[in-house]
């Protein structure tokens, strides 16, 4: 009742005010139309590759303007031969297969897996950080956030040879194990923590809960907006990434490949008119997951990365 | 960023306990040593046990192989490994293990590195590569091995002696040559007699000398030019009747193959990768090899060659009458296609005189490029009438340690090229069939194979073993092989995108290749690595 | 006696071991996975790597080095030791210096202006910033794929080269924009920059975007009417009040996108795998005419099996030399954006980001 009597108080005045000084909205109508051309050029490049990838490799030779729509219709040729090794009978070069499935589940488990470990392991880690009192705590933190100025490039040189020499060379666990170690998104989520009352957390002390379920009953609820945030972030930076993955198994057999770096090679070799289409579809393939993550979440990606702008 | 009051005491601190964690790695493992004497056989234990016969008693010995041979020949490859085991059942048997031939080198020397424990027995990988892993101790040198446990099945006098030098190093023998193969030219003789611009009157319609292939490729271009060029398409289910072709479609050939031509112009001329030492560059101031480059340069300038791109369509409708490919293909996929049933029946553009005359009625052929890069001057040297191919060839890792093992693999070496089934044919010939020529002269000799050129176009132009030069064994192959890789398609690239209009200004883009490689090697070989 | 004195002190022993474990053992238990990952994956790969950089490392023989004399600094320092690659790394360190000049003030400006459009609320908004920031999460083979299409010579079917037959070059990824001569030494500048300034023009700068426009949001409405009242115009406004009220967001922008281009590598390796060719440079790690200092190290550690079983410790020099030029940037933005937020504002603007949602 009351709730709503303030809001039509707070609204009348304000409804009041529009309409005493209206102004047709010139900046407003300005910006929109900019923006609304801008966004169609910006997204323009989507569709070239989700119509590219849909045409025969006939088309892609032969009428290589007629984008949209292709020249003989709709096909999912160019997958076929991606997924499933169907070449069309006049394809004789390049139709080697390639193990896609072997990347794709290597890139679910170097970002699926690996963010979920990273948020277990940073989030007790940021708990113990901002609730838990220990002897120098600010001193290691602030030792943790001091070396957030040596860049991913420094370490990963020696973490290459080393997680090589310790037998992880042919194994995909090693694509998600060096990421475990990050500051950043640790110090991200702990920031987080820091808004939670500390008053809610020292009471559930006092009644002498244990430190596991004060993180499960009450930080973890609390702050999982946080952990969610994250969580996008480290998917989308685990699927995305290139350097590591190519550093470590790029010379090797290509089994233990991620899609980015299997991807990158077969874009590489398909420079050739006939085999554009494949590239294109290796594109989408490599897009679809993100961008369906991206769809879904795209209001908390685009507020957790304002809030972890403002925040630093 | 919340730093602070902290900062400073933060980073000093760290510095301190780090560089206390940083003395703790000095320490570091054992690793193997690098310095083992590649000559030496000490690691292998003399295992050996002698039948009643004084046969060597395999006991049921497994042989991990590594091979770099891929599709479309690795399915006949992996029949003759099971017939192999099914021979040596109980005594010797293989597990093949086939690795592209991108990732082979890669995988081959993390194994080493990493988990030594993992490497393969037996290497079977392009014969270039012999020496390289020789001098990096990855093999056994096999002449003192087999000397030491006196085995001597093998007859190397059958070997070629041109395929056969890749495999030494240090005048030590590394790796048992199986077979030869290299780039060939596929060639529309249809066209070529159809226009009259055969050799030998109009019967011989590959070109033998650079100065055929040279004339060739001009009167084709003035013909296409002044609208007098007669093509057909054969590609199955087209119009076959001949038509002009229309001159600025038409190019008498596409740029060559990156790398196997450019070394077929470098030996035909007498040149070599390196010096003896192996560590200076030699290539780049052939006079062969750099004609190579300048030819293609004027014949780019002169419209006698197109650029590289989609020219198998080209080729089958006409509208180029060269081009250059890996062998295999020839006889699994353009052989059946191209020379197609339909050119032998009459109707749709094909007369009862084209369905009589083989040329007409087989209009593709191909050939290997024995000579076309020869100068005038060099003719008439020993390796005038020669080209490059590369090959496969056996080694033996240092992975194995018992004496057995080895002589195990030497077994199989010698089944695999010189071993006959039941019917005396040989197992090398069965394997030739999926394109390559046997670099052993029995073999390539007998009955079996002789019959078999006759039905396999791919065999046919790849021709006689004898002509085959094969990579002069170098230390460092990797570095000088790319240096004249990138010779070749820096000048080819450069004639694509217009950065090379001139003679001259390829032959700068091969010095400053050279120059570039010769930096890097002088790195590699210095030993202050 | 003696047994009552020895139980009493081994309970209060053990009673203080058991509140010592209380207290500690679950620092312990939450800390240790990730102090050891760190300490594993972070602090000693990155003194490793120092040592590597400083030794004659093998890497298929770890353990056995030896102290190097700086061999591989002289060789990135000095030009008379390996005046190839010295020209080669230094090639590709001005490539990616020159490269970031031109892109910084982009990635900043645009967004920018487009979170001051956004930031009036038209129609649809929220679309518009959603279509905005989609780019930036695209994986970077998939948009080296739009682009290579884009690119690609009209005889294989580019786009650009079949639909404007004569705008550009021929062949985008091989000729060279213009060459000139500081003394001998040739400054060569390839065609492929452009798609690869485009790509990084399409998707490099999104989150700066949505950093910027958030931060527009929170300059309080106040000093807007204030500055209202004192007659200012738009454009004074924009100058006087946003850019300062953002200057926080700008500061973190600016440094985050220098650290990002610094360490330019995918979109010039999707494209072009650092080519075309530049024959005098051809073998030497990152002798591309669009290498970058990241192409250089990747060239050595990844890319050629041959470097890395070579010139290994210098990939891990130039990645140490590339990690001092990183951190000093880094260390200056720490130092300007000290103390700007204390833990109370923090937790004010969290709490009105939750209103938010």
């Amino acid at each position: 009742m009351e709730s709503a009597q303030l809001v039509v108080n707070f609204a009348l005045p304000e409804k009041e005010k529009t309409r005493k000084k209206f102004k047709f909205p010139v900046f407003k109508t300005i910006s929109f139309i900019f923006l609304l051309i801008f966004c169609i050029l910006w997204i323009s490049p989507f569709f070239i590759m989700f119509f590219g990838s849909l045409r025969g490799h006939y088309d892609a030779q032969y009428f290589p303007s007629e984008l949209f729509p292709p020249h003989s219709g709709l096909t999912l040729e160019n997958f076929k031969m991606l997924l499933l090794g169907e070449y069309p009978d006049d394809i004789v070069h390049n139709t080697t297969t390639y193990p896609i499935w072997n990347w794709f589940i290597n890139s679910c488990f170097s970002a699926i897996g690996g963010t979920l470990l990273y948020l277990i392991i940073a989030s007790f880690t940021a708990y113990t950080f901002v609730f838990v009192d220990f002897k120098f705590r600010k001193y290691i933190f602030a030792f943790l956030i001091a070396t957030l100025v040596i860049p991913g490039t420094a370490t990963s040189v020696g973490n290459q040879s080393f997680v090589y020499s310790i037998g992880l060379n042919n194994s995909i666990l090693a694509l998600i194990i060096p990421g475990l170690g990050g500051v950043y998104g640790m110090y991200l989520i702990k920031t987080f923590f820091e808004s939670i009352p500390k008053d809610l957390v020292e009471s559930a002390k006092m009644d002498g809960c244990s430190n596991i379920s004060i993180f499960a009953k009450i930080v973890f609820p609390l702050g999982k907006t946080a952990i969610y945030v994250q969580g996008l972030f480290g998917f989308m930076g685990g699927w995305n990434d290139l350097v590591w993955p190519q550093m470590l198994f790029g010379a090797k057999d290509n089994h233990l490949w991620t899609l980015q770096v299997g991807m990158a090679y077969i874009i590489n070799n398909s420079k050739t008119a006939d085999l554009i289409g494949t590239a294109l579809a290796s594109g989408v393939i490599c897009f679809l997951p993100v961008l369906v993550v991206y769809l879904i979440a795209q209001n908390k990606i685009i507020e957790g990365m304002a809030t972890a702008g403002i925040k630093r | 960023m919340k730093l602070n009051k902290h900062f400073t005491v933060a980073l000093a601190s760290s510095f301190l306990t780090i560089s206390a964690l940083s003395l703790a790695n000095c320490g570091g493992n054992t690793g193997n040593n690098g310095t083992d004497d590649i000559l030496s056989i000490d690691t292998l234990t003399n295992d050996i046990e002698y039948d009643e016969n004084n046969e060597v008693i395999f006991p049921g010995v497994s042989l991990d192989v590594w091979t770099i041979i891929g599709d479309p020949d690795l399915s006949t490859f992996k029949g003759l490994i099971d017939d192999f085991n099914m021979e040596y059942r109980g005594q010797i048997h293989i597990n093949l293990r086939n690795i592209g031939h991108y990732d082979f080198y890669g995988s081959l020397e993390n194994t080493w590195a990493y988990e030594p424990e993992n490497a393969p027995d037996v290497l079977i990988m392009h014969n270039e590569k012999t020496a390289e892993y020789a001098a990096r101790g990855y093999m056994y040198p096999l002449d003192t091995l087999m000397e030491e446990f006196d085995w001597n099945k093998i007859d190397f006098s059958n070997v070629y002696e041109n395929i056969d030098r890749s495999q030494f190093y240090s005048n030590h023998r590394f790796g048992i040559p199986i077979d030869g193969h290299g780039f060939i030219m596929n060639i529309r003789q249809d066209i070529i007699k159809k226009n009259g611009l055969g050799f030998d009157n109009n019967t011989r319609f590959v070109p033998k000398t650079r100065e055929e292939f040279q004339s060739l490729l001009e009167a084709l271009r003035e013909k296409a030019d002044a609208g007098t060029l007669l093509v057909r398409n054969i590609t199955r289910g087209q119009d076959h009747s001949w038509k002009v072709v229309n001159g600025a479609e038409f190019y008498p050939e596409f740029l060559q193959s990156t790398d196997p031509d450019g070394l077929g112009a470098l030996y035909a001329n007498g040149g070599s990768m390196a010096d003896e030492t192996g560590k200076t560059i030699t290539f780049g101031k052939n006079k062969g090899f750099q004609t190579y480059l300048t030819d293609q340069v004027e014949r780019f300038n002169e419209k006698l060659m197109g650029e590289a791109g989609v020219n198998t369509e080209a080729f089958s409708s006409g509208k180029t009458i060269f081009f250059s490919e890996g062998p295999w293909w020839t006889s699994l996929n353009y052989d059946p296609n191209m020379n197609n049933s339909e050119l032998r029946t009459v109707g749709n553009g094909v007369t009862q005189e084209e369905v009589n005359d083989p040329v007409y009625a087989y209009p593709l052929t191909a050939s290997n490029t024995a000579g076309w890069w020869t100068l005038e001057e060099n003719e008439e040297t020993e390796n005038g009438s020669k080209w490059y191919g590369n090959g496969h060839a056996i080694s033996i890792t240092r992975h194995v340690t018992s004496a057995t093992t080895a002589l195990a693999a030497l077994e199989f070496a010698n089944w695999l090229t010189q071993g006959t089934n039941d019917k005396d044919e040989y197992y090398l010939a069965e394997w030739s069939e999926a394109g390559h020529v046997p670099a052993w002269k029995n073999v390539y000799e007998s009955e079996q194979y002789q019959a078999l050129l006759e039905k396999d176009l791919t065999l046919r132009a790849l021709g006689d073993p004898a002509n085959i030069i094969s990579m002069e064994p170098l230390q460092y192959e990797t570095t000088i092989f790319n240096a004249l890789a990138n010779a070749v398609s820096s000048v080819q690239s450069g004639l694509k995108g217009g950065s090379i209009k001139t003679t001259e200004q390829a032959l700068t883009a091969l010095k400053d290749v050279v120059n570039s490689a010769q930096g890097s090697l002088d790195l590699l070989s210095s030993g202050i690595l | 006696m003696e047994k009552e004195v020895i139980l009493e002190e081994y309970s209060r022993k053990r009673s203080k071991a058991i509140s010592l474990f209380k207290k500690y053992g679950i620092v312990v238990l939450f800390l240790a996975p990730f102090m050891i990952c760190f300490i594993l994956f972070f602090l000693y790969p990155f003194f490793y790597g120092i040592w590597i950089s400083l030794t004659n490392f093998k890497l298929e023989a770890p353990g056995v080095e030896t102290w190097n004399d700086f061999r591989w600094y002289k060789f990135l320092f000095d030009k008379t030791s390996q005046p190839l690659l010295f020209e080669s790394f230094w090639r590709a360190v001005g490539h990616t210096i020159i490269f970031s000049i031109i892109m910084i003030p982009l990635a900043v400006l645009v967004p920018l202006f487009l979170a001051i459009l956004i930031n009036s609320k038209p129609v649809g908004y929220k679309v518009f910033r959603c279509l905005i920031y989609m780019p930036s999460i695209i994986p970077l083979t998939a948009a080296g794929s739009i682009f290579t299409l884009l690119f690609l010579p009209e005889q294989t079917s580019g786009l650009l080269a079949t639909l404007f037959p004569n705008f550009g070059p021929k062949e985008w990824f091989l000729e060279s924009m213009f060459t000139f001569n500081i003394g001998d030494f040739t400054v060569d500048v390839a065609w492929a920059w452009i798609p690869i300034f485009l790509m990084c023009f399409w998707g490099g700068w999104g989150s700066n975007f949505i950093i910027l426009s958030a931060g527009l949001q929170n300059v309080p409405k106040s000093l807007y009417e204030a500055a209202d009242i004192d007659g200012c115009s738009k454009l004074k406004k924009t100058l006087k009040v946003t850019i300062p009220g953002i200057k926080g967001q700008l500061v973190l922008c600016l440094f985050t996108t220098i650290i990002g281009y610094l360490g330019l590598y995918g979109q010039n390796y999707v494209l072009v795998t650092g080519g075309p060719i530049n024959p005098a440079l051809s073998s030497m790690p990152g002798g591309g005419k669009t290498s970058t200092i990241i192409y250089f190290i990747q060239d050595i550690v990844a890319n050629n099996t041959n470097f890395k079983a070579t010139l290994y410790g210098l990939g891990a020099a130039a990645s140490i030399v590339f990690a001092i030029i990183v951190g000093i940037i880094s260390g200056i933005q720490m130092y300007c954006t000290r103390d700007r937020k204390t833990g109370n504002k923090i937790s004010e603007e969290f709490k009105s980001w939750k209103a938010l949602n």
